[in-house]
């Protein structure tokens, strides 16, 4: 009995290149693994025929034998009785899941059957080969999963920073047709809402918008039916019933708040592939995602509206005191926002616009109304009076963090460029820009509106009036500004615009 | 079509990147640590490195500054960063050519950096 010697086995110096079954079995039972692919091998194939073609390919003399790779329990017990070719044996080829037809050549180099390699070698190397064909697949399964976790993720937090940015629904619903579309690799996506028409995106801009949206209504018209009424995702791959040219399909609900479903269609082409049940999953879980956030979104619009409406409402009763400013404040808060939009401030300001306008005259509430409605010159108290009525408002709106930003532009609304304004005289720029916005609004309310000391000017009059003021007691810029936003407004909405200005005689501005 | 390098320590993540990018038809490489990657960048041709920030005996913050400075890496460089600390990130790589890619990783955006990096570098060889 040799006296028992350890051997000091060396691990294996490349611990980054995972040993495959392949390597094994050559190592191992000094075999030649060959592999191919479906197309090199049909129903019924022997070894013979393998051995010339290629992977081993032309060892003749060699023992051989082709092996079954079964992707599930079922199949391995199925069939694939061995067939003895006249090199070997052979079982029959088989198809696999994914990649189909994977077939492994085994090969002893220099060796005949009889040679050395048993049966039952043939057989563990076979299921060696199946349980790593196995774990592979397992593997790519499990990785396909979680890199549609990281997708979905990835798209709900970006989905989600939008929540802050996006002035509204439509805005939210085109980014997620645009999102998903990128991750699923699609041609073209829409949402098409009755509340936000029609939300188009498409990778490639030669892709014809409208025939695409013609299709998804007419043609799939009954499975779009379906999908409401069921409220859950349909796939139209290859073999359900693809588009033109064989496009995938993808047709989703988006549930509006208002108890309206929208309908979202994605389309890939037909060389990239089925949508599948994981990609259908992310997409739901996204859309579901979505929907609360555009919910929410509705909600904050309509805090706000509401908020502004009782707003508006109170201010409205202290123009009740004063017969001739009936709806100004509501008109100054339109026409400020209107020159904010021309001059392209961000949505924070122009909010801080519209509010400012509203809020501007609060402070008159503190005016004795004999001042106010005077008709004749004002002794220079009442005019202290009067001008009193910036700090007041700035006094009232002050306490509410809310309106943090709008203090200071109710404070300085009658500050002017030359400096002879009021409460503290400042100059040009010193006047914070919405400041200045408000008071060309103001003053043009003003010239517009029949007053206790004068009649409404017409508005081509107004304008004028306002031009000679450039630089002086006007901002140029803004004015100019207001002058192509009030063109802009008449154009886009002339029974607002007819009904607002009315109390200015005739004239509009040409 | 490029040659990737993956620096990650986690093994799961970096299987999981490794995967992805061959699926896309990529040659990628693996290291587990900072100095392990900068061997690998010294000793082949690495067309675009992605590298983790948080890393055993060197970080990716280091790794992307010396591949950089030794022009290690021939198309372009990825850093995996956690999403709340994008801005110290960027001040730390001052002015590097390097594109940030939050964690989880969106696989999409990440395929998307690669083909962007991969064509710019041959319209600037044209």
């Amino acid at each position: 009995m040799p006296s028992s010697e350890l051997l000091d086995i060396q691990a294996d110096a490349s611990p980054e290149v995972p040993a495959t079954p392949r390597g094994l079995l050559e190592e191992l039972l000094g075999l030649e693994v060959g592999v191919f692919s479906r197309d090199a091998v049909e129903p019924g194939a022997t070894c013979r025929r393998l051995c010339m073609a290629g992977g081993g390919a032309g060892r003749l003399d060699g023992a051989c034998a082709l092996i079954r790779l079964a992707a599930s329990e079922a199949a391995v017990a199925g069939g694939g009785v061995p067939r003895i070719c006249d090199r070997g044996f052979a079982v029959s080829v088989h198809e696999g899941e994914v990649s189909n037809r994977r077939v492994v050549l085994l090969q002893r180099s220099g060796a005949g059957l009889g040679g050395g390699l048993s049966i039952g070698q043939l057989r563990a190397a076979a299921r060696l080969c199946e349980q790593y064909e196995r774990q592979a697949d397992e593997s790519r399964g499990l990785v396909a999963e979680v890199l549609s976790g990281y997708e979905q993720l990835n798209v709900i937090f970006e989905v989600t920073q939008q929540f802050g940015r996006a002035r509204d629904a439509a805005e939210v619903k085109h980014f997620l047709v645009r999102r998903l579309a990128e991750s699923l690799n699609c041609d073209w996506g829409v949402c098409l809402s009755e509340a936000d028409g029609v939300l188009w995106w498409s990778s490639d801009p030669r892709v014809d918008r409208d025939r695409c949206v013609a299709d998804v209504r007419g043609r799939y018209a009954g499975l779009v039916a379906e999908v409401f009424s069921q409220q859950s995702i349909v796939a139209r791959n290859a073999d359900s019933g693809a588009g033109p040219e064989g496009a995938r399909l993808l047709f989703c609900p988006l549930a509006g708040s208002d108890d309206r479903t929208d309908l979202v269609v994605f389309s890939r082409r037909a060389e990239r592939s089925d949508f599948t049940s994981g990609e259908m999953r992310m997409v739901d879980s996204v859309l579901q995602h979505g929907q609360q956030v555009i919910f929410n979104l509705r909600l904050s619009d309509r805090l706000r509206t509401m908020a502004y409406g009782a707003v508006r409402a109170l201010v409205s009763a202290i123009e009740k005191k004063d017969d001739y400013t009936c709806g100004h404040s509501g008109r100054v808060g339109l026409l400020s926002r209107l020159i904010g939009e021309e001059m392209q401030l961000p949505p924070e300001q122009l909010q801080d616009l519209e509010w400012a306008g509203l809020l501007h005259d609060v402070g008159k509430i503190g005016i004795p109304d004999g001042v106010l409605t005077k008709p004749g010159a004002l002794t220079p108290e009442e005019f202290d009076q009067i001008k009193g009525h910036v700090r007041m408002s700035y006094d009232i709106v002050a306490p509410i963090e809310a309106f943090a930003s709008v203090r200071d532009v109710v404070l300085y609304h009658h500050e002017v460029p030359d400096g002879s304004g009021y409460p503290q005289g400042l100059r040009g720029e010193e006047i914070p820009l919405l400041a200045r916005i408000v008071h060309v609004a103001d003053t043009f309310d003003a010239l517009t509106s029949t007053r206790s000391y004068r009649q409404a000017f017409p508005i081509a009059r107004a304008l004028e009036i306002m031009r000679r003021e450039k630089g002086t007691k006007l901002d140029g810029e803004v004015v100019e500004a207001f002058e192509r936003a009030l063109k802009r407004y008449q154009a886009a909405h002339p029974d607002a615009f007819h009904t607002l200005f009315q109390h200015a005689l005739e004239e509009a501005p040409s | 079509m490029a040659t990737i390098l993956v620096a990650e320590d986690d093994a799961h993540i970096s299987r999981v990147v490794s995967m992805w990018l061959t699926q896309k038809g990529h040659r990628v490489l693996e290291a587990h640590n900072g100095v392990r990657a900068l061997e690998m960048l010294r000793g082949g041709t690495i067309d675009i490195l992605i590298s983790d920030v948080n890393m055993p005996v060197m970080n990716g913050i280091d790794l992307v500054i010396i591949a950089c400075r030794e022009k290690l890496v021939g198309t372009g460089v990825i850093l995996l960063s956690s999403r709340a600390d994008q801005a110290g990130i960027r001040q730390a790589l001052a002015g590097l050519k390097v594109t940030l890619r939050p964690k989880p990783f969106s696989p999409s955006g990440l395929a998307r950096d690669v083909e962007r990096m991969l064509a710019d570098q041959s319209v600037a060889a044209e």
